[in-house]
């Protein structure tokens, strides 16, 4: 077992993420709510390694970067979920066959956003950001509107306590993470060439 | 990033809807990306609470069978 620091960082930084789609039932194990209490622990030991192993599409793609990288803890291993959520998900491919919003939906709440705290109250926070949107060729990110991301439930949190001005990671309907500008400046950045890759791709590449 | 998930029709619930037992859980997906019809039993892929496509038995069953035999509840 081991508190966060540098050789925890990895599983505890996947879990964060991890979490919200797996409270939606869309991938991991049966039991959210115990990786949610493992992940707001913030400790690092073999329940919360053995619930990370659960998620069987991340992990063999967390395992192939950490054998390119070498590394032997596919959990340092660091990807960039744009490249998976948008180039090869097939809801681009979904998007460019007329059906809108469904895919739109999930290609937004799916891909790792960046937000800024305008206020937060109990187990909320209003956020700043910018939506994906798509304008019948392009997916694009829209113009800057608030909404209502989850926090925590109770007590259990997956990131530290925000305040008015942070800016954030969101997945899902979740705030993840608490970001440094530098975090946000490299996010917007993979995530704009990210779009204009799937942007510029040929229909049959991600029909 | 997960993965679809294979599953096998119970019910058509809400309008565009169906539950699907994907094994260890119910599922409710949506069909607003399907243009065929399913229906109880059929076997489908699902992603993110959408139905991507429909799958014959044979192809459900060696799909589960790949990922995890223990998630196919009655193999027949």
């Amino acid at each position: 077992m081991s508190r966060p620091g540098l050789a925890s960082d990895g599983p505890l930084l996947l879990a964060r993420y991890a979490y919200p789609p797996n409270e939606l039932g869309y991938c991991g194990g049966d039991d959210h709510r115990a990786l949610l209490e493992q992940t707001s622990s913030a400790v690092v030991d073999g329940g919360l390694r053995q619930a990370l192993k659960a998620f069987e599409g991340a992990w063999p793609y967390l395992e192939l970067i950490a054998a390119a990288n070498g590394l032997d803890d596919p959990r340092g291993a660091l990807p960039h979920h744009s490249f998976h959520v948008l180039g090869v998900y097939p809801f681009v491919g979904l998007l460019r066959n007329g059906v809108a919003t469904e895919p739109l939906h999930v290609l937004d709440r799916c891909r790792i956003r960046w937000g800024r705290v305008v206020a937060v109250t109990g187990d909320h926070a209003v956020v700043q950001s910018q939506p994906l949107e798509w304008d019948g060729h392009h997916l694009v990110l829209g113009a800057v509107r608030e909404e209502v991301a989850v926090t925590g439930d109770g007590t259990l949190h997956l990131t530290s306590a925000l305040a008015p001005g942070d800016w954030c990671s969101l997945h899902w309907d979740w705030v993840c993470d608490r970001l440094e500008p530098a975090q946000v400046r490299a996010l917007r950045h993979y995530s704009r060439t990210q779009l204009a890759a799937v942007n510029d791709a040929p229909a049959t590449v991600l029909a | 990033m997960c993965l679809g998930v294979v599953g096998q029709v119970l019910a058509v619930g809400a309008p565009g809807c169906i539950e699907v037992d994907a094994g260890d859980r119910i599922i409710t997906a949506s069909l607003l990306a399907m243009t065929d019809a399913v229906g109880p039993g059929d076997w489908v892929l699902m992603h993110s609470g959408l139905v991507l496509g429909q799958l014959t038995e044979e192809e459900a069953k060696d799909a589960l069978a790949l990922r995890n035999p223990t998630k196919l509840r009655n193999p027949t």
